[in-house]
């Protein structure tokens, strides 16, 4: 058995966080504060870190570079707010230019493009055939069969064909009308032959006997 | 339709940017500057709050008008990376306005005990470290975006618009 995500790492974290409680000394009666104060010196070192890391970049870039251009901003006194609006304006203006009438709609990857076409052309190929239509129909209907508790419903029928309507008349299509397939020659062969009795009057088979 | 979504964007960001960089800021320092409290005195630059408010409101405007540009501006553009870079500069010049102002050392006097001095130096330095680096990225996403334009990478939807466009305006529609 997988032992649980929230027991492998939440009770050993329960366990650390309330040995790390008991060695803190000073509390200060605010829950949150009492709570978070023994983790703080890693969180302090890891800051520590982090800042030792960063300060000097920071040091470089504000004293050498920042600094100087500060002092070339014109202050309250000399244009006010003006010179700001006018710089506003103008990055706006120059934005919404690029963004309607210059460039508006960007760029995609070309990746996504050819995956795109790829799958218009894949859709084009997956026309079916005829032929491979009925294979497909048929293996639709196994499918179809392979319904859980339903394994001694019958095997159902394929479909009958269905009748046509054509504005061709059907002596030109070759094909026999309705009357010549229900009554065809061989189908008279089997009816029993009427009798004629002395009188000459016919009578049905049945009353032979 | 393209337009209409990229200026959208763009005063999205432009809000956003509205409300951290001035709003925020100015609400903010507007009501320390009229702070009392009793037993207290925060001594910071009292005379140089109304200069910090200044700046607060004309650097926070280049800042709203830097992110409606990067807002607005397409994806895998360069433009877009150009602002980028814009807004890091912008950012990196409002945060040492802070330290300008003096608003990194605040001397804070307790009537009985004394004055101590809390300094955001350290704090401020590390800041502009983290903008350093942000910067450096701005400036290699500009070098990927150049890069990416030139291998093919990404095309241009303007450029394809425009030829389907010159494409049918050459008879292709209307044979």
């Amino acid at each position: 058995m997988k032992t649980p995500s929230w027991l492998k790492y939440g009770v050993p974290a329960i366990l650390l966080g309330s040995m790390i409680q008991g060695m803190m000394l000073l509390e200060t009666g605010d829950p949150l504060i009492d709570f978070l104060s023994p983790i703080m010196p890693f969180l302090g070192e890891f800051l520590n870190f982090f800042a030792s890391f960063i300060m000097p970049f920071g040091q470089l870039l504000a004293d050498n570079l920042i600094g100087p251009t500060i002092e070339l901003l014109p202050g309250e006194g000399t244009t006010g707010l003006a010179i700001y609006f006018t710089i506003f304006a103008g990055i706006f203006l120059v934005s919404m230019w690029a963004n309607v009438m210059w460039k508006p709609r960007g760029y995609d990857l070309t990746e996504n493009k050819e995956k795109q076409e790829d799958e218009e052309e894949s859709g084009e190929l997956s026309v079916i055939a005829p032929d491979e239509e009925e294979d497909l129909s048929g293996d639709e209907v196994d499918e179809v069969r392979d319904i859980p508790g339903d394994e001694d419903a019958e095997p159902l029928e394929p479909p009958k064909d269905m009748p046509m309507y054509t504005d061709i008349p059907e002596d030109e299509m070759g094909i026999k009308t309705e009357s010549e397939e229900i009554f065809s020659e061989d189908d008279f062969d089997d009816l029993p032959i009427p009798v004629e009795d002395e009188e000459g009057e016919g009578d049905s088979g049945d009353q032979v006997d | 339709m393209g337009a209409a979504k990229n200026i959208l964007m763009g005063v999205l960001y432009a809000a956003i940017a509205l409300i951290s960089f001035v709003i925020l800021p100015w609400t903010g320092l507007s009501v320390v500057k009229n702070l009392e409290l009793n037993e207290v005195t925060i001594n910071y630059a009292r005379f140089n709050i109304d200069r910090i408010l200044f700046f607060i409101q004309s650097l926070g405007i280049i800042q709203v008008g830097i992110a409606f540009g990067r807002g607005s501006s397409p994806k895998y553009s360069k433009r877009r990376a150009l602002f980028s870079l814009a807004q890091v500069i912008g950012s990196g010049v409002y945060v040492y306005i802070i330290r300008f102002s003096g608003l990194s050392q605040i001397p804070i006097t307790l009537e009985n005990i004394g004055e101590i001095t809390i300094t955001f130096d350290n704090m401020m330095y590390m800041a502009f470290g983290i903008i350093l680096i942000n910067g450096l990225l701005s400036i290699f996403d500009i070098i990927i975006s150049i890069k990416d334009q030139k291998d093919g990478t990404v095309y241009s939807l303007d450029k394809e618009f425009k030829e389907a466009r010159a494409e049918m305006g050459s008879g292709g529609m209307y044979e």
